[in-house]
C-alpha cells in the first residue's frame, strides 16, 4: 500500500495537468438519505451540520461508515465519497470542496504539500497496517539459529520498516539515525549472523519455506494466505517507529484544524466503538493508532 | 567397354508441385574410363545440374545415373558417402575452407576416410608437389591467388586417389592465362592417372584445348555430342554451330589481344 | 572523475558495507554473466545448430523438427525476463535447491538465454558458404562431420562475435536479479540510485558495469580477429 502511495506521487508530478484540469475519479457516493435515515434515530438532536470526506475504499471508507451512525446521533451528517487514487483526494481538501480526507500516511503528506504547494495537515492518525515477522522453516524468534536466512522486501519504505521490526524485536541494531532509509549496509550489530537476504517484496512471500523467517507488509501476507493476529510471530506495535509514521492520518486543510465538525470526526475514529470495531473485523491487518 | 558414367533418361524437375521447372530433360549419356569429357551449355542450360548427378548432390527426378557400375540412386546414404570418395569435384569458386590452411584442406577428405595422420602428411605432400604448391603447406587460402587456390582445390580432390574428377566451370573465375596453366595441369592428370575429367563450361575454348568428347546442353537436353574434333569441323545443330562461331570470334579478339 | 566532485560528488555515502556490496555485487555479476552464458550455450550451441541444420537451406531439412523447435525458441523468447524469473521458481528450486539468490537466477537467465543464443548460432551456421559445404559433401562427408568440421569451424568467428553479443544481453538481464534476491551490479543501481536517490552508488556502479561491458566487448573482438584467417593480414 506505502508503495503504491509512493508510486502515485510520482506518477501525480507527471500527470498534474491532466488532474488538474478535473479528470479525477470520484467512483462512489454514499448516499445522504441513509445518513438521514439513521439522524432519525436520535431526532432530538440539533443538526449541527455536513462533514464531508475523501477517503480509500479500504479500510479507510469501511471505518467511516462505522463512524457515520455516531456522528449522526451527535448531529453531524458525514458523508463519504470513496477515491481510488491519491491525488484528488488531496486536491479536493484543498480547493475547499471537502472538508477532510483519510488516505495517506505523514509522509506521503509532507511531501505532496512540497511538491504540489499545497496547505494540508494532519489533524489525527487513526490506524496503520503492520509489518509482521511470519514463520518459515522456524517459528520461534527468541530460539532463531545462528546464521539464519531472512526474507526482506528490497525496495526504501519496505526493506527500512522490516529491519526496524527486526531491531524492536532485538535481532539486530542498526545504526544511529539509519532510521526510515535502512538498508542491510546499516546494520551495526548482527549477533546471530543472520543472512538478511533482499527481495522484491512481491517475492517474499514466495521463498517462505527455504527461509527461517520471512518480513511482510499487510497486503502481501494477505495475498499469501496469512494473518497477523494467527500467523505473524511479531508485528509492529502502536507505538513503534514506524506506526508513528506510517499511521494513517485524517487530513484537513490549514486552519481547520479546530473546527467542530473535523475534531468530532477525529474524536469519534479514536473512540473505543470504532477501535473494538478495527480489532474485531481486520484480524490485526488493520490495527487502531492509539497515541 | 562398360561407361563410367552412364545415365538413362535422366529428368530433373525443379517446384515440381508449385512452378515446375524442367532443369533435365531425359539426358542419355556415356562417359568412357580416361575421357575428358566436355559439357557446355550457355548459362542455365542445365549442365550443372547434370552434372551434380553424377554424384547425387542433385537427386534426380527420374532416370538412372551409373557410375562405375553402381547405380547410385539405389546406394545407401553409406554406400554414396563410400562412392563419392571416388568421384571427387572442383568448382569455379574453389569452396576451400577459409579457416583452414591448406595441408588442413588436403588432408580433410583423407581425414573423412579416416587415413591416419601421418599417412595423411604425406599424401598432402606428394599432391602439393604434383600441383606445384610445395611450399604453401602452412598458408591460408586468403593468402593465395585464384590459380592457386584452384590447385590447392584440384590437390584435395585427388587426395583419395578417386578415378572420377567432376568440374564445376573450374577456370571461369580465372584470367586466360591462369586458366589455361589449370587447364594443362588437369591433362596432365589426366594423363599420368588416368583420371576420368568431366568439364563443364560455357567456354568452347576449354572444351578446344583439353577435351576428347563433347556434349552440348540446351534447355535441359543433349542437342549434339561426339569428339571435339567431330563437333569442331561438322557441326550439325544450330546452337553447335553457335558455340563453334563463338569459339572463333572469340579465338580471332583473343588473337587481337596477342595472347 | 573531477566532473563528479565539482558537482558535488558525496564520496563519504561509500562507507565500508557500502564498498563491500559493490565489489560483492561485481563478482554477483561476474559469476551470473559467465556461468549463465556458459550454460546458455551449453544448451544453445546444440539448439542452434539443430534449427539451422533442419532448416529450409540446412543440410538436413526436417520440417517437423524445425517447426517444433522454432515454436519453443519464439515463446520463450517472447515471454519477458521478468515473468520468467518467477514463473520457473519451482524448476529453480528443483535444480539450485534454493529459489532465491545468485545461483537461483541463472536457472532462469539461462532459460532465457539459450533460445537467443540458439538463433544467434543458427545465423552465424546459415552464413557459411553453401559452397564449400557442397564441397564436402562430394568427399562424401556425412552431417555430423560437416557439422563439427565445416559449419562450426567456418562459422568460429560469427560465434565468437556471438558470444560476445551474449555476454552483454545477459549482463543486461542479470540487472533484474535483485527480484529473486540475485544482487549484482544493476539490482545495486536499481535499489540505491533509483530507489532511493543515491546518485553517487548508482554512477559508480553504473560505471563499472560500463567498465565489464568494454572489456567484454573488447576482448570478444580481438579473439574474432584472432581467430579470422578469412582475411589477408
Amino acid at each position: 500500500m506505502k508503495a503504491k502511495k509512493l508510486l502515485s506521487l510520482v506518477l501525480s508530478t507527471i500527470l498534474l495537468g491532466s488532474v488538474l484540469t478535473g479528470c479525477g475519479g470520484a467512483s462512489s457516493e454514499s448516499s445522504s438519505a441513509s445518513s438521514q435515515a439513521n439522524g432519525t434515530a436520535s431526532a432530538d438532536t440539533a443538526q449541527k451540520g455536513v462533514i464531508t470526506v475523501a477517503a480509500s475504499p479500504t479500510p479507510h471508507a469501511q471505518i467511516l461508515e462505522q463512524a457515520k451512525p455516531i456522528l449522526a446521533e451527535q448531529g453531524w451528517d458525514l458523508q463519504i465519497t470513496e477515491f481510488e487514487d491519491y491525488v484528488q483526494p488531496n486536491l479536493v481538501v484543498e480547493s475547499g470542496e471537502f472538508d477532510a480526507n483519510y488516505v495517506e500516511h505523514v509522509p506521503y503528506l509532507d511531501s505532496f504539500n512540497e511538491e504540489q504547494g499545497t496547505h494540508l495537515v494532519n489533524v489525527g492518525g487513526i490506524h496503520y497496517e503492520p509489518f509482521g515477522i511470519y514463520p518459515g522453516t522456524e517459528s520461534d524468534l527468541a530460539a532463531i539459529s545462528d546464521g539464519a536466512n531472512i526474507a526482506v522486501p528490497n525496495d526504501t519504505t519496505n526493506e527500512a520498516r522490516a529491519l526496524l521490526l527486526l531491531q524492536d524485536n532485538g535481532l539486530i541494531t542498526l545504526k544511529d539515525g539509519a532510521g526510515l532509509t535502512a538498508t542491510v549496509n546499516d546494520i551495526a550489530e548482527n549477533p546471530h549472523n543472520l543472512n538478511i537476504q533482499e527481495l522484491e517484496a512481491a517475492q517474499v512471500s514466495r521463498v517462505k519455506d527455504e527461509v527461517a523467517f520471512v518480513v511482510l507488509n499487510g497486503n502481501y501476507a494477505l495475498e499469501a494466505g496469512l494473518s497477523v493476529a494467527k500467523d505473524a510471530v511479531a508485528y509492529e506495535k502502536s507505538d513503534s517507529e514506524a506506526a508513528k509514521t506510517y499511521v494513517n492520518v485524517i487530513v484537513a486543510k490549514e486552519g481547520n484544524e479546530e473546527n467542530e465538525g473535523i475534531k468530532a470526526l477525529v474524536d469519534v475514529l479514536k473512540s473505543d466503538d470504532i477501535v473494538n470495531y478495527i480489532n474485531d473485523t481486520f484480524d490485526g491487518a488493520v490495527i487502531p493508532f492509539t497515541e | 567397354m562398360e561407361p563410367i558414367i552412364k545415365t538413362e533418361a535422366l529428368t530433373k524437375v525443379y517446384n515440381p508441385k508449385t512452378n515446375p521447372v524442367k532443369a533435365l530433360d531425359s539426358i542419355d549419356l556415356e562417359i568412357q574410363k580416361g575421357d575428358i569429357y566436355g559439357i557446355i551449355g550457355l548459362s542455365g542450360a542445365g549442365k550443372s545440374t547434370l552434372v551434380r548427378c553424377f554424384n547425387l548432390l542433385e537427386k534426380p527426378t527420374s532416370g538412372t545415373v551409373t557410375v562405375r557400375g553402381q547405380e547410385l540412386q539405389s546406394l545407401t546414404p553409406r554406400e554414396l558417402r563410400r562412392a563419392r570418395t571416388q568421384i571427387s569435384m572442383i568448382f569455379q569458386h574453389f569452396n576451400l575452407l577459409m579457416q583452414k590452411n591448406v595441408e588442413q584442406n588436403i588432408c580433410f577428405p583423407l581425414y573423412i576416410n579416416k587415413v591416419k595422420k601421418a599417412e595423411a602428411h604425406a599424401r598432402c605432400m606428394e599432391l602439393l608437389e604434383i600441383v606445384g604448391l610445395s611450399d604453401k603447406a602452412k598458408a591460408y587460402p586468403s593468402q593465395l591467388s585464384g590459380g592457386q587456390r584452384q590447385r590447392v582445390a584440384i590437390a584435395r580432390a585427388l587426395a583419395t586417389n578417386p578415378e572420377i574428377l567432376l568440374c564445376d566451370e573450374a577456370t571461369s573465375a580465372l584470367d586466360p592465362q591462369t586458366t589455361s596453366q589449370i587447364l594443362s595441369l588437369l591433362k596432365e592428370i589426366n594423363e599420368r592417372y588416368g583420371i576420368t575429367i568431366v568439364i563443364i563450361t560455357h567456354e568452347m575454348a576449354v572444351v578446344r584445348e583439353i577435351c576428347s568428347h563433347v556434349a552440348i546442353v540446351d534447355k535441359g537436353r543433349i542437342v549434339e555430342r561426339g569428339t571435339v574434333d567431330e563437333i569442331f569441323d561438322s557441326p550439325k545443330t544450330d546452337e553447335a554451330k553457335r558455340f563453334v562461331l563463338y569459339r572463333e570470334k572469340n579465338m580471332n579478339f583473343e588473337g587481337g589481344q596477342g595472347i | 572523475m573531477s566532473l563528479f566532485l565539482s558537482a558535488g560528488f558525496d564520496w563519504s555515502v561509500f562507507t565500508p558495507q557500502v564498498t563491500d556490496m559493490i565489489v560483492r555485487g561485481i563478482w554477483e555479476t561476474l559469476y551470473m554473466t559467465l556461468v549463465s552464458t556458459l550454460m546458455g550455450y551449453v544448451l544453445g550451441l546444440p539448439l542452434g545448430l539443430v534449427l539451422a541444420v533442419t532448416g529450409e537451406k540446412g543440410i538436413a531439412p526436417n520440417k517437423a523438427v524445425y517447426g517444433v523447435l522454432d515454436f519453443i525458441v519464439n515463446i520463450t523468447r517472447s515471454v519477458p525476463f521478468l515473468i520468467l524469473l518467477i514463473l520457473v521458481s519451482p524448476l529453480t528450486k528443483l535444480i539450485v535447491g534454493k529459489s532465491y539468490g545468485s545461483s537461483a537466477t541463472i536457472v532462469p537467465l539461462v532459460i532465457a538465454a539459450a533460445p537467443f543464443i540458439a538463433r544467434m548460432v543458427e545465423s552465424s551456421v546459415q552464413e557459411v558458404d553453401k559452397g564449400v559445404i557442397e564441397a564436402a559433401q562430394s568427399m562424401g562427408a556425412d552431417n555430423f562431420t560437416i557439422i563439427t568440421k565445416v559449419l562450426l569451424v567456418e562459422a568460429k568467428t560469427s560465434l565468437i562475435v556471438g558470444v560476445t553479443i551474449a555476454l552483454g544481453t545477459i549482463l543486461g538481464y542479470s540487472a533484474m536479479a535483485g527480484i529473486v534476491g540475485g544482487g549484482g551490479l544493476g539490482d545495486i543501481a536499481i535499489r540505491y540510485g533509483y530507489y532511493r536517490y543515491q546518485m553517487e552508488i548508482m554512477v559508480v556502479t553504473i560505471v563499472i558495469l560500463v567498465l565489464l561491458v568494454q572489456v567484454m566487448q573488447y576482448l570478444g573482438m580481438a579473439l574474432s580477429k584472432l581467430t579470422d584467417k578469412r582475411k589477408i593480414k
